[in-house]
């Protein structure tokens, strides 16, 4: 696990200034990743200001709405599962991310915001979690 | 059915207070709304074209308890008094609403909100805690004397103030020191931190930074923030650790003031420094004798303190006797300390405290009945 600084690459937030946060690096690490209908498709791994849902309304396009939300741990993943009823219904994936995958951010210790470069198809590196 | 309407609109002018679950956006969060409600929203559908949120009306204390983890979600919700069940579409419009709670897909029953953000902001508008007073309890005896600490405080300063101060419209408090709905109290839960020192800090250097000051008036600033503690004898019943007030002084200007629990300890030790010179003390306690002849009363507090009531200062007077209906029909000062103890009630006294043999003295300067 090795968190550095990676700029050559092109992320989805890179219209934004200011944005990765300066905190953010890039790193390899496996996170994991709620898909609240259980499908693995590249939809799922869009940030909250590009969704076509009402959640883009309580969350303009900002930084962090640009990102998308993984968990460091299975365990972190599972208590989303069990708290909100909108991710009830989802499974559980792992994210085998490396530093050529964008930018990371460990907000809290249990939720990390990803931006990932343009044009990335984050499920090449999606795999099932038991 | 017009209230369902108003309700709607009060809905979609909402304020997100607090994020405690976010996940590609808010997941659970408290909101504020025009009219002053507050609400804790829970995410129980998500769609693209629509998602569909619970709505709890709340207060700061039902929130402290469900984030302080003392109660469960489900606990939480089901404990309300009503829940409204919103469907909103792409444009944030509300499409459908209807009470209730939800049940079927409430988390399980020993599910609690877990965050890693454990704080909670507390809005204050006019000389509420927004949206509910909570009289009863230690929190609201905080923010009295934080009233009457910044009222002093206020009271040292004047003259020394920008003229901007000096704004009708910029009272809260009943004080020219924060600005319209821009004062922000948070409360940490569970935390080990010692804030204090760093606090009063802050709250000088953000005083000193805009006026300028003799150090005799910050550092009364200063002691009258100290008083800003929670009386020595309070038991507050919800866990909280530190609290953080932060508002803006004028545009440019921001002002925080931050207490915790270690303040009890803090104040004690400032209250037994006091007593062994003649000092300013705010103390509470119940009234357990009464002296006619001497216009006193007796509180017990961590000690046996004798309260003289200045039978001439007509506005100590005034506040004591309008702290409690029953005192108002008291002729004189000296039926007030008998009413007193035969109400065997609690007061909040501040005085001049001294020793006068193994007697310790409080000369009045303020007296109020307290619950």
């Amino acid at each position: 696990m090795s968190g550095v600084q990676n700029s050559t690459l092109k992320l989805i937030c890179d219209h934004l200034t200011d944005c990765p946060h300066k905190s953010s690096v890039s790193k390899n690490q496996d996170y994991f990743r709620v898909m609240k209908d259980g499908v693995i498709k590249k939809e799922n791994f869009i940030g909250t200001a590009y969704l076509p849902s009402a959640v883009k309304n309580k969350t303009p396009e900002n930084c962090e709405t640009c990102a998308v939300s993984i968990n460091p741990t299975p365990a972190d993943a599972q208590n989303l599962i069990q708290v909100i009823p909108a991710f009830r219904r989802g499974t559980i994936i792992k994210l085998e991310i490396k530093i050529d995958h964008g930018r990371i951010h460990d907000n809290t210790t249990y939720h990390a915001n990803w931006w990932h470069p343009q044009g990335f198809d984050p499920t090449t590196i999606a795999r099932s979690h038991p | 059915m017009r209230r369902e309407q108003e309700l709607k609109e009060q809905f979609e002018k909402q304020q997100i207070v607090d994020v405690y679950i976010h996940y590609d956006g808010p997941r659970a969060y408290s909101f504020f709304t025009p009219d002053q409600g507050f609400y804790f929203a829970f995410n129980l559908e998500q769609y693209d074209e629509k998602s569909e949120w619970l709505y709890i009306p709340t207060n700061n204390f039902r929130m402290v308890q469900l984030l302080s983890r003392a109660e469960t979600i489900t606990d939480f919700i089901l404990k309300s008094n009503a829940g409204y069940i919103v469907e909103i579409d792409q444009a944030g419009s509300i499409t459908n609403m209807q009470e209730g709670f939800a049940e079927d897909k409430l988390p399980a029953a020993s599910v609690y909100l877990k965050t890693d953000d454990d704080y909670m902001t507390f809005y204050l508008t006019g000389e509420k805690v927004s949206p509910f007073t909570m009289s009863e309890s230690d929190f609201t005896t905080t923010l009295t004397n934080l009233r009457n600490g910044t009222l002093k405080a206020m009271k040292a300063l004047q003259g020394f103030l920008p003229s901007s101060f000096q704004s009708p419209s910029s009272q809260i408090f009943g004080t020219p020191l924060y600005a319209p709905g821009s004062l922000k109290m948070v409360v940490k839960v569970e935390s080990d931190k010692d804030l204090l020192k760093a606090t009063l800090a802050v709250a000088s250097d953000q005083i000193e930074a805009g006026m300028t000051l003799d150090q005799s008036q910050v550092d009364e600033v200063k002691n009258n923030f100290y008083f800003a503690a929670p009386p020595l004898r309070s038991r507050p019943d919800f866990s909280y650790d530190t609290v953080t007030i932060t508002s803006n002084l004028m545009a440019s200007q921001a002002f925080k003031l931050e207490l915790n629990q270690d303040h009890k300890r803090k104040h004690l030790d400032y209250v037994k420094k006091g007593q062994k010179s003649d000092d300013m003390v705010i103390l509470t306690g119940k009234v357990v004798r009464a002296a006619h002849d001497k216009c006193s009363f007796t509180i017990q507090n961590t000690e046996i303190i004798e309260c003289l009531l200045d039978p001439n200062n007509t506005e100590l007077i005034n506040e004591l006797t309008a702290s409690k209906a029953e005192l108002q029909n008291c002729e004189t000062p000296e039926d007030i300390v008998t009413e007193l103890l035969d109400l065997k009630c609690n007061v909040k006294v501040a005085g001049i405290l001294s020793t006068s043999g193994s007697t310790k003295i409080l000369k009045l300067t303020s007296a109020l009945v307290v619950p």
